[in-house]
């Protein structure tokens, strides 16, 4: 005899779908760990099988005994991983909220008021293509060799994807928005304000993305022009004496600190646009 | 008929630009003695030619002296008389050098550069291409330490550009210890000689710290050199590098590049024509690579260029006396070892190699004396 159904009251069918919900989110989340984790452990495998010339590529158990050492020694690049950390973060961290600052702003802008737009996009057209890298000899004679000439190679890395996306979000503004609050006697400033900023904050926030990425990207690059400290630095000094395994280190710590900042960014864009998802 | 002519032109177009692609290669061996034979006449240094065409592929450090010799016996024809073929892979710096050893199958190269070599890339020295001098410390005449550059004081809290890791760094190092101070005394900025020298010009920094060109280019801008190298008796060693690989399958082609890279330095030295030859063939280098250097300041690096003559040489990769240090006692150490082992036991000293690091270099044969002992077997069966 077939057992008549349980019915749900309408609490329990929310907890059991939130219950669900849980468990999915569990479940891809311990695929992430399991994927991070097979990583470092086909990486040391084909170290210790001898696959990979441990001359070549250290090992990650090697690279964590690394990591520990360099929390008190300075050698060889002379600076402890704290101190190469900071050094990276001040640089990386100034070009790209110099970028948010300007970017952002001026990509909005370009894509809401024609004349700015015609006025501003051959510039920036000149100027997007140049690689950052090819700042550098210029930079020095403009801005010396200090915090400020490293942050703008960084900032020309971060400040492009800002420009763009900011750009591209309020173009994609929707037309029977803006003519509802032309209809509502709403000004061209007002509309700018509250209908187009807020639609492009989905594309903004995928260009802050990108731009988190290449100010990482570029810091290797900008502390070549000089410095004393840094992660980028410390990969040089890597170069500089053979040593493979501060190269891995160095990019290892920018992967890790990059890999922070995107889900502080993450978790950011889920308070500022959590209405969207409503 | 519009087509067949659209063709033809094409087809010259071609042609045109195939000949001219042949015709560019700037380095190529191009002897301008084209009277001797590659096929069995007597060649300049007696070598006998070899019977096929051998290509060498030669580690070119642009812009420095101790490259020289290879460019100098390429043009002179050195190289082609004995059917050898010169292929070159153009560096800026010892690092980027032996990563790419690959593509090499003899360098000349910075005793930094060696080092890093010897330690990472398994590339062993063959011989000394030059004891380097030119490594200057320059300031602003106005500065303090160009006044009084024996006061320790003026020097502390100094911002110094130079390339840290470099033999630049121990050539200030060894003059800040000379004074009783240490690296932590100054503030020490990491650049590029070029970007260095570029930043100080661009008012920046206190001292700078740079080689060769650069140096003479800085001297020549008015800056005060206090010290360098040669005055601070750093025995500064570049050298002569080859790969496992070039030592297993290329020995003759090595011997042979050995020997004419050593005879060429003889030939320098040999008369004032040919040092004057030599000053024009290392501004034609620095021209082909895009590095400015004038007639005046090629004479200069020229004159600082201290490469060992081949009998020297060999004396070098030969001779053997205890380590002066008596940290190594496994064996006597030759001449060369013990002059690169300057430059290594600094960078142990400044914590940027390891002890295990000068043990391996001696134990592995890092500086391998046999393709100068093949050489100097050469050589004699050359002179019967």
């Amino acid at each position: 005899m077939d057992q008549p159904k349980k019915k749900f009251s309408n609490e329990e069918r929310i907890a059991f779908v939130q219950n669900q919900k849980r468990k999915s989110q569990y479940f891809l989340a311990m695929l992430s760990v399991i994927g991070v984790l097979g990583f470092f452990l086909i990486w040391q495998i084909s170290v210790s099988t001898g696959l990979l010339s441990e001359k070549f590529l250290a090992s990650p158990l090697a690279i964590f005994n690394l990591f520990v050492v360099k929390l008190t020694d300075p050698a060889p690049d002379g600076a402890v991983l704290g101190v190469n950390v900071l050094a990276s973060l001040q640089v990386s961290l100034t070009g790209f909220l110099l970028a948010i600052i300007i970017g952002i702003p001026l990509g909005l802008l370009m894509g809401w008021y024609r004349g700015f737009d015609s006025f501003m996009r051959p510039v920036f057209e000149i100027i997007r293509p140049i690689p950052p890298i090819s700042w550098i000899p210029l930079t020095i004679v403009w801005l010396g060799i200090g915090l400020q000439a490293k942050a703008f190679i960084v900032f020309f890395s971060a400040f492009v994807p800002c420009v763009i996306n900011a750009y591209t979000g309020i173009k994609q503004t929707n037309p029977v928005l803006i003519n509802v609050a032309k209809t509502c006697g709403a000004s061209n400033f007002t509309i700018f304000r509250k209908i187009g900023i807020p639609s492009s904050m989905t594309m903004t926030f995928a260009g802050i993305k990108v731009a988190l990425g290449n100010a990482w990207a570029t810091l290797v690059a900008a502390e070549m022009l000089s410095a004393s400290a840094g992660l980028g630095y410390m990969i040089l000094m890597g170069r500089q004496f053979a040593r493979p395994d501060i190269i891995i280190l160095g990019i290892v710590v920018i992967g890790i600190i990059g890999t922070l900042f995107t889900a502080i960014l993450n978790m950011v864009e889920n308070k500022v646009l959590g209405w969207k998802k409503l | 008929m519009k087509r067949k002519l659209l063709s033809a032109l094409l087809i010259l177009t071609l042609c045109t630009s195939l000949l001219s692609g042949c015709g560019q290669a700037q380095n190529s061996s191009e002897a301008t003695s084209g009277e001797k034979s590659s096929t069995g006449g007597k060649t300049t240094f007696g070598i006998e030619p070899f019977k096929d065409t051998q290509t060498l592929r030669v580690g070119y450090f642009a812009g420095s002296a101790l490259s020289i010799p290879f460019y100098i016996a390429d043009k002179e024809g050195f190289f082609k008389e004995l059917n050898i073929e010169v292929d070159y892979q153009t560096f800026t710096n010892g690092p980027a050098m032996m990563e790419a050893n690959a593509d090499w199958d003899i360098a000349g190269a910075g005793s930094a550069g060696v080092l890093v070599g010897q330690i990472g890339h398994d590339t062993p020295m063959l011989g000394i291409a030059d004891y380097e001098d030119n490594q200057g410390l320059f300031v602003r005449k106005d500065s303090k330490i160009a006044q009084d550059p024996t006061n320790p004081d003026n020097w502390k809290g100094t911002t110094w550009l130079y390339p840290v890791g470099t033999t630049a760094h121990f050539t200030l190092a060894t003059q800040l210890e000379k004074l009783g101070l240490s690296m932590s005394d100054i503030k020490s900025v990491n650049m590029d000689v070029s970007s260095a020298l570029n930043a100080f010009n661009g008012g920046q920094g206190d001292g700078l710290a740079v080689w060769n060109a650069f140096a003479c280019n800085a001297e020549d801008q008015g800056y005060v050199r206090i010290s360098d190298a040669g005055k601070l008796g750093i025995t500064n060693t570049s050298g002569l590098v080859s790969t496992r690989e070039a030592l297993k399958d290329k020995r003759e082609l090595l011997t042979k590049t050995w020997a004419v890279f050593y005879k060429t330095v003889d030939w320098i030295n040999a008369s004032e024509e040919n040092k004057n030859k030599a000053i024009a063939y290392y501004k034609d280098s620095c021209d082909e690579e895009g590095i400015k250097v004038d007639e005046s300041l090629a004479k200069r690096i020229m004159d600082y260029f201290k490469c060992p003559s081949f009998d020297k040489s060999i004396e070098l990769m030969t001779k053997t006396v205890e380590d002066p240090k008596g940290l190594y006692t496994k064996r006597p150490l030759l001449q060369a070892e013990n002059d690169l082992l300057v430059t290594m036991d600094f960078f142990v000293k400044q914590g940027k190699y390891k002890a295990e690091d000068r043990v391996k270099l001696l134990d592995d044969g890092l500086i391998d004396p046999s393709i100068a002992k093949e050489a100097k077997a050469l050589m004699e069966s050359a002179a019967k």
